[in-house]
């Protein structure tokens, strides 16, 4: 299979670097910042209209690298939210140039959206949401926590699971398929307090990028979306500090040069005190319960020279979680990114990246002495190197590879009496995980742009450890050792990607894509939410790789002088080897997992419509998903496709922004959505004296319709030279929908010898108020 | 169940009551979350036969029970079944038929129950035949039986049973508790995967139970396996509500046919003490 993928990748070359001209050519390269702040711009074009339009994109890192004809022309720099700037250049010679763009954000209405940024929708690759943080911080949310992951859920394609959780589904797919990287690191448990707050802290994020399945070649990992978010770097020229003191949280940022033009910091803290409210009870138990998390991001650059920019980037968040005299959790991720950027010279581009992540959990019993403390970690080493080449204005080139080693603690038991290891965990699991890739964006005509790539991935699982023979029945027939280092079992798998823009006037595209993703790692979860003890476990002997294929078809309009964008994108996604536990699964099993586990296939097909309004006193959007998830396993559901947990016929939402005056902005979100599919009982039997449900099919039954309002104000109190600050205020459920959040089948209290269902919902009428300062 | 299950079981059983205090605690910051009974309309299903039968080693007579599973909104009564033909049949060439003696309930009349010896239960209605076959364990004894508390913290009284487990046998076990006459409606089991040969120690962990001066009995039941996978699916099902699993299902029955419940050859100990 391998060979025949080299084989067609020659032609290709041949045909697309065949078409150089004979005048000379030189490249203008450099790289895009903010002028005030030092900040690099992700996604900034540089074009040229005359002769022939043509021009180049900003990268990750602001670099951008524009080729072309000897000769005069007038270069146009875009980027949304900022001044377009103008510049004549005469071209006889390679020159680098690096551009600084003026914010524009200050003058609302005035802002004219850039052709170039509508242009960006119709021209770019299908199934990417790029979303901007300034508009996400508008959105009001639940305890006035302004929350990205959870804001990117009003989106097309991208569901939550369950009401205030930060887990999420995007195109039908599972929790544990979304790939969530902040400044390259992957993160594992994307969420604080059981799900009701999101890991990242939106002061420190200066770019989010949503692929929805349709990820370019150098992601891989997980089928999918690849969750792209890249922090700030801290303002360049000066020192400013952002504080945001809430009812619940408060944060804290400081950044600023560390030498003025060449290098900088950005520092952010956040910490709740939700435990501060628990003095106020009166019963013990909640009074002297601990409740809290914090986290800290922290970034760092320098520019060494003329082509090199060292940077270092990290973040540490914490959950503490425990009842007085009961169970306690403790849980975090750590990450640490140290990236090396090099401009090689004009055309060329690289990147080298040193990535550490880490997601622990421990789990304890407080009240006895004895008994045992429950410990477990993921930890993933990785080194990534990426190329980027620009040989024309037509093609951008990546090219590179990663190698990550995973270490898996999936249960350690730790005797609390002695602190020691008792040896009676889960065994750890070991894992290399490699990829190459190659992609190019083509520009292969006026009408039409081609994403191409392909990525080859490859897993093996290490010793040490125990593998497990298993029969037909997933009995254990043989059990086989392996020592540390020793590969037990390798995959390979060739991952293509393509994506095709037709583009059929400058204000509307059709966009194709087809992409096959691998996952290696799988999240194995007992309920919806997600928990902390959910397990990672690595693909094995027995447990394959997870694949998909997904295909889409999607159409771009702008309407309205560019105040308007509507679009329609439907998929349909192809899934292999998706596990689920049997019926009755044993969860807190032996090391042989997969003697609990069955797997099958999975299919999800959809379509997403959206309409956007840009410009004006009043913005916003309206999505509307229609789709639908379903499972095919072996032992489960009487061997019939059966539709899984995160299927959701119908999501909409519709979010509203107004601009009441320059100081006052009202801000509305409405969601609807059908209920998660559940496993009901439909009747019930007596064994053993007690009452028990009787099931029929799995996942036969829906929770109740969920819908709700959140509105919110923001007030612009002070805007000084050197202080701003802002009063924001929000309720979260407006009309106090009781949206379920759980049942509850239970032998009836009030009617002894009858059952009931119990609806437990959570959160009506959720008031918040924060004051943001800015010291500048 | 091996120790590094009792530590799960151990976290689960206090984070299924744990997490329920915590969604309490933030529901009750926020002032603003209820719990309300509903009325969900529920598919219903054919009523499906359930038969509860068990050959213990004390002396007879021995009981099986038939009944109907029932909608979810009718009252917790059995259904009960009255025209079945139960035989308990054993592999020296006992063949017994039971009488019906109350509504549903069928009694032995000639069946003796001892150890090793395989019993063979089958049901005949309405042109069906359901059956099962289970081999009667040896018995493991119960050496002792204690209870160990920590009277400065809340946490009850650990009533812990004392056994050799039987090297070079894989051994099931059920326990079951009373406080007072009142049984603890609580399904407990264990396999002997860590403990294998050891002389094994540990509590069964119906500790809230109890308190000081209450009066414990503890039965300890040695079972076969597919009494205690059914035993384990069983008691899964039966825990509903924020700690659920997602994709509950119906415990795997040891009696073939196509019906719920099970049948059971196991021995019974009991021994009893007072808290103090």
């Amino acid at each position: 299979m391998r060979s025949k993928n080299t084989y067609l990748w020659i032609p290709y070359f041949l045909l697309t670097t065949a078409a150089s001209a004979q005048t000379q050519k030189f490249t203008i390269s450099g790289t895009i910042t903010d002028s005030n702040s030092g900040e690099t711009l992700i996604g900034a074009t540089v074009l040229v209209k005359k002769p022939a339009q043509s021009g180049a994109t900003s990268n990750e890192y602001g670099f951008y690298s524009l080729t072309l004809a000897e000769g005069n022309y007038k270069l146009f720099i875009q980027y949304v939210g900022y001044h377009t700037d103008t510049l004549n250049i005469a071209l006889t010679q390679n020159f680098s140039l690096n551009i600084k763009l003026q914010n524009a954000v200050a003058e609302l209405k005035e802002v004219v959206v850039t052709s170039s940024a509508e242009n960006d929708k119709i021209t770019r690759a299908a199934g990417i949401e790029n979303v901007s943080v300034k508009e996400m911080n508008k959105i009001p949310v639940l305890f006035g926590e302004r929350d990205l992951l959870k804001s990117i859920q009003l989106l097309p394609g991208i569901k939550s699971t369950a009401d205030g959780s930060s887990g999420f589904s995007v195109r039908g797919g599972a929790i544990d398929q979304n790939l969530i990287l902040l400044d390259e690191a992957p993160v594992y448990n994307a969420s604080h307090l059981l799900g009701f707050f999101s890991t990242f802290n939106s002061d420190a994020i200066k770019d989010l990028t949503v692929y929805k399945g349709t990820q370019p070649a150098q992601y891989g990992s997980r089928l999918s979306s690849a969750i792209d978010l890249r922090m700030k770097d801290g303002n360049k020229q000066r020192h400013e500090v952002n504080t945001s003191l809430g009812l619940i949280t408060s944060k804290l940022s400081v950044e600023g040069p560390i030498v003025k033009d060449r290098g900088s910091f950005f520092v952010s803290a956040r910490r709740t005190y939700v435990d501060m409210y628990l003095n106020f009870f009166s019963n013990e138990s909640i009074r002297k319960s601990k409740l809290y998390f914090y986290d800290i991001n922290a970034k760092a650059n320098y520019r060494l020279g003329e082509s090199d920019v060292l940077y270092i980037s990290g973040y540490f968040g914490r959950d503490k979680f425990s009842i007085f005299n009961g169970y306690g959790v403790d849980w975090g991720n750590a990450t640490a990114t140290l990236r090396w950027n090099h401009i090689l010279n004009s055309k060329w581009f690289s990147n080298t990246s040193l990535i550490f992540s880490d997601y622990d959990y421990l789990s304890d019993l407080e009240n006895s002495g004895n008994g045992f403390k429950l410990n477990s970690h993921i930890r993933d080493y990785t080194l990534k190197q990426e190329f980027q080449y620009f040989p024309s204005s037509s093609h951008s080139w990546h090219f590179g590879f990663n190698t990550s080693y995973h270490d898996m603690k999936p249960g350690e038991v730790i005797d609390k009496k002695t602190s020691d290891e008792t040896g009676l965990g889960l065994q750890n699991r070991y894992a290399w995980e490699n990829a190459i890739y190659a992609a190019d964006e083509w520009k292969a005509a006026d009408w039409l742009n081609i994403s191409a790539g392909l990525r080859f991935s490859t897993f093996s699982v290490l010793g040490k450890g125990d593998f497990y023979d298993i029969d037909n029945d997933r009995q254990i027939v043989d059990t086989l050792s392996y020592k540390p280092g020793e590969i037990a079992k390798t995959y390979f798998n060739p991952e293509p990607r393509f994506s095709a823009s037709f583009i059929v006037n400058d204000k509307t595209s059709i966009k194709v894509s087809y992409n096959r993703n691998a996952q290696y790692l799988h999240l194995i979860s007992n309920n919806l939410t997600g928990n902390p003890s959910d397990k990672w476990i690595p693909s094995n002997n027995n447990i394959r790789p997870e694949t998909a294929d997904q295909i889409s078809l999607g159409y771009f309009q702008n309407l309205h002088n560019d105040g308007f964008e509507i679009s329609v994108e439907g998929y349909y996604k192809s899934l292999q080897n998706q596990i689920d536990y049997k019926d009755g699964a044993d969860v807190f099993s032996n090391n042989a997992i997969e003697t609990q586990l069955l797997d099958g296939i999975g299919r999800a097909y959809g379509i997403e419509f959206f309409t956007k309004k840009r410009s004006g006193k009043l913005t916003g959007w309206v999505s509307y998903t229609l789709s639908r998830t379903e499972k095919k396993i072996d032992g489960i559901n009487k061997n019939n496709w059966y539709v899984a947990r995160q299927d959701r016929t119908h999501d909409i939402s519709l979010v509203l922004s107004y601009d009441v005056s320059p100081r006052l902005n009202i801000a509305s979100t409405w969601v609807f959505r059908t209920g998660n599919a559940a496993t009901f009982p439909s009747g019930k039997y007596i064994v053993d004296q007690q009452v028990v449900w009787l099931y029929t099919e799995r996942n036969g039954y829906r929770m109740p319709n969920y819908h709700r309002l959140d509105i919110g104000a923001t007030y612009k109190l002070y805007n000084r030279k050197n202080f701003e600050s802002e009063l924001s205020l929000g309720i979260y459920n407006a009309y106090g929908q009781q949206n379920a959040f759980s049942f509850r089948f239970q032998e009836s209290t009030q009617h002894p010898g009858t059952t009931e269902i119990v609806q437990l919902s959570l959160f009506r009428w959720i008031p918040s108020l924060s004051l943001n300062c800015k010291f500048k | 169940m091996d120790t590094f299950s009792i530590a799960q079981l151990q976290i689960q059983i206090s984070m299924s009551r744990n997490k329920n205090i915590l969604i309490a605690i933030l529901i009750t910051i926020v002032f603003s979350s209820c719990e309300k009974v509903i009325d969900y309309n529920l598919k219903g299903v054919e009523p499906a036969v359930v038969i509860e039968g068990a050959v213990t080693n004390q002396t007879g007579p021995y009981f099986v029970i038939v009944s109907n599973s029932q909608h979810f909104k009718d009252s917790n009564q059995y259904v009960t079944i009255n025209n079945a033909t139960v035989i308990i049949s054993d592999d020296v060439g006992n063949v017994d038929t039971l009488s019906l003696i109350l509504d549903g309930l069928y009694q032995t009349k000639t069946t003796v129950g001892v150890e090793a010896r395989t019993y063979t239960l089958s049901v005949f209605l309405e042109g069906k035949i359901y059956t099962s076959v289970c081999k009667m364990p040896y018995q493991v004894e119960l050496d002792t039986l204690f209870a160990e508390g920590d009277p400065t913290t809340d946490s009850g009284f650990a009533l812990t049973p004392v056994y050799e487990d039987p090297a070079g046998v894989t051994n099931f076990y059920r326990f079951n508790a009373f406080e007072g006459s009142d049984h603890i409606p609580l399904i407990r089991v264990r396999n002997d995967k860590s403990t294998n040969g050891t002389r094994v120690r540990q509590p069964v962990g119906f500790n809230n139970y109890y308190n000081e001066g209450d009066s414990a009995t503890l039965e300890m039941m040695c079972i076969d396996e597919q009494v205690y996978q059914y035993l384990f699916g069983l008691s899964e099902t039966i825990n509903t509500g924020l700690n659920a699993p997602a994709s509950p299902g119906n415990p795997i029955s040891n009696i073939t046919g196509g019906c719920l419940g099970y049948f059971s050859a196991h021995t019974i100990q009991k021994k009893s003490l007072l808290i103090h």
